[in-house]
């Protein structure tokens, strides 16, 4: 489900934040989605999770507690801050870079395709991951999804439809878990928690280490 | 063969490269240059001198429409490159800018390879039809250390790679924004030199702020202030002889 949520966040904000930058004209529309990316950013998560419900669930039909739902919803709300972030990145390019590449001729689009973007590449992952990284642990809104449905059945693997199966998400579980009287469920959530970390411990690793190799000075 | 390279020279001498008529620059309500008329000839190096904020660099982003990107600059009046009108909207900037060539005042490698810097240009705009066609183009250019970042390099050894990123595209003209501002006298004599070797296959231009710079290397001057151009003459001849009160307090250190 994370890795859904980060292949449909990341285009998407990505390019969102090169058009932003570099080619929307200033005006008062652009204005007006700047300040509204960043209040979408500071809305609670539970709210997405009512979207998401209205919108994937109710209106598109879209089977519940599905961990294609839930990773749509998880890209509603990294978005914002992924967009966010990029932009910083895209900013964070000198100047100078782009008149060098426009002076030798370069179009826009081969400034930000073959200069911008791979200087801001490192700026973006880290922004990406930690995006990701504060979705992973998000409870609230896939609650609301119905993701908290005890699973009885393993879930199909991903290539065999398991993305429309009732699934669980491990926060998700260790709520239902920990909240249980019965003692069996504490080492449970115990060992969900952990497992938990240590995906996050992961994915900041990962992250340090594509930053480390696409760092450059200039 | 040295013969035979000035009388081209001197057979091209009168060829106007560039004709700006009546050019006027706005930064929204400030009006950047006033009326400016300047024909710039072909192989030769024209120096524009001034004081600071008098519109020399201004003027020279509008030779190959950098000011395009700045979104409140805009550009009133007539610049023909070998004729042809720039500011017509058939023209693409992008392809002008491949033929008009430009160095900057602060030296901006890629920070990429050596290598990946000089052959930037030629590749995307199609120059080089295979590898080994790139390679040469390159190593016209530059000869050794061609995998080290172009970044490590000192700043004279910067510039001189941003002025060999430029002519690796083999413009017909080429702007320098003060490209000696940032440099030592031996780094600066290096760029002069090749300053004017380039004379001998493009039109330069060269904005500074060096008196003495613009008498070595230039065969025409012409002088700005407060966005006009106050006089536009043989270098010789601006430096000995001005004929405008303003550009002889300028030289002579008056006003700056
Ligand atoms: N991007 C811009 N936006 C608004 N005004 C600008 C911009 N660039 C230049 N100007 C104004 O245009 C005028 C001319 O600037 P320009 O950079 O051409 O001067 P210059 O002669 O190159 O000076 P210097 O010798 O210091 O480089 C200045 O008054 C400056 O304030
Ligand atoms: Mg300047």
């Amino acid at each position: 489900m994370m890795l859904l949520t980060a292949l449909m966040v990341l285009p998407l904000g990505v390019a969102a934040s090169i058009y932003l930058e570099e080619f929307a004209p200033k005006n008062r529309w652009t204005d007006l989605i700047e300040v509204n990316i960043s209040n979408l950013a500071a809305v609670p998560s539970i709210v997405y999770g009512i979207l998401g419900l209205a919108i994937f669930i109710n209106f598109a039909k879209f089977p519940q507690s599905s961990p294609l739902v839930g990773a749509l919803v998880l890209t509603l709300m990294t978005l914002p801050t992924i967009i966010i972030a990029t932009r910083a990145a895209i900013r964070a390019v000198p100047p100078s870079i782009r008149d060098a590449a426009l002076g030798v001729g370069a179009s826009k689009m081969q400034t930000v395709f073959h200069h911008v973007l791979p200087l801001a590449a490192p700026g973006i992952l880290t922004g990406t991951i930690l995006g990701l990284a504060s979705a992973l642990g998000e409870t609230a809104p896939l609650l609301l999804i119905g993701m908290v449905a005890f699973v009885a059945n393993y879930p199909a693997g991903p290539l065999e439809g398991g993305m429309l199966d009732p699934a669980s998400a491990l926060p998700v579980q260790v709520y239902s878990w920990a909240s249980r009287s019965d003692p069996a469920f504490i080492e449970r959530s115990a060992g969900a928690i952990i497992v938990l970390l240590a995906f996050l411990l992961v994915m900041n690793i990962i992250a340090i280490l594509l930053r480390r190799r696409f760092e450059r000075r200039w | 063969m040295e013969d035979m390279r000035l009388m081209e020279r001197t057979l091209a001498t009168n060829q106007v490269k560039v004709a700006a008529k009546g050019v006027d620059v706005f930064y929204g309500a400030t009006h950047a240059i006033k009326d400016v008329s300047v024909d710039i000839l072909d192989n030769m190096v024209t120096a524009f001198i001034g004081p600071s904020g008098c519109g020399k660099s201004t003027f020279l982003r509008c030779l190959n429409r950098m000011n395009d990107t700045v979104s409140v600059a805009r550009v009133t009046g007539d610049i023909r490159l070998d004729g042809e009108d720039i500011y017509d909207p058939r023209v693409d900037p992008v392809q002008l800018r491949a033929r008009v060539g430009m160095v900057f005042q602060k030296p901006n490698p890629f920070p990429k390879s050596i290598y990946d810097n000089v052959a930037y240009g030629p590749k995307i705009h199609g120059l080089a039809r295979s590898k080994a066609e790139l390679d040469e183009i390159v190593e016209k250019e530059a000869k050794d250390r061609l995998k080290e970042p172009g970044t490590g390099l000192s700043g004279g050894q910067q510039q001189r790679l941003c002025i060999a990123r430029a002519i690796a595209t083999s413009p017909e003209v080429l702007l320098m924004d003060e490209p000696c501002s940032a440099l030592d006298p031996i780094a600066t004599a290096q760029v002069e030199e090749l300053i004017d070797e380039l004379r001998a296959n493009f039109s330069v231009v060269i904005v500074t702020h060096s008196m003495q710079q613009a008498a070595r290397v230039s065969q025409r001057t012409a002088f700005f202030h407060l966005g006009n151009l106050v006089e536009y003459g043989e270098t010789g001849q601006i430096f000995t002889n001005p004929r405008d009160p303003r550009t002889e307090s300028y030289i002579s250190g008056r006003i700056g």
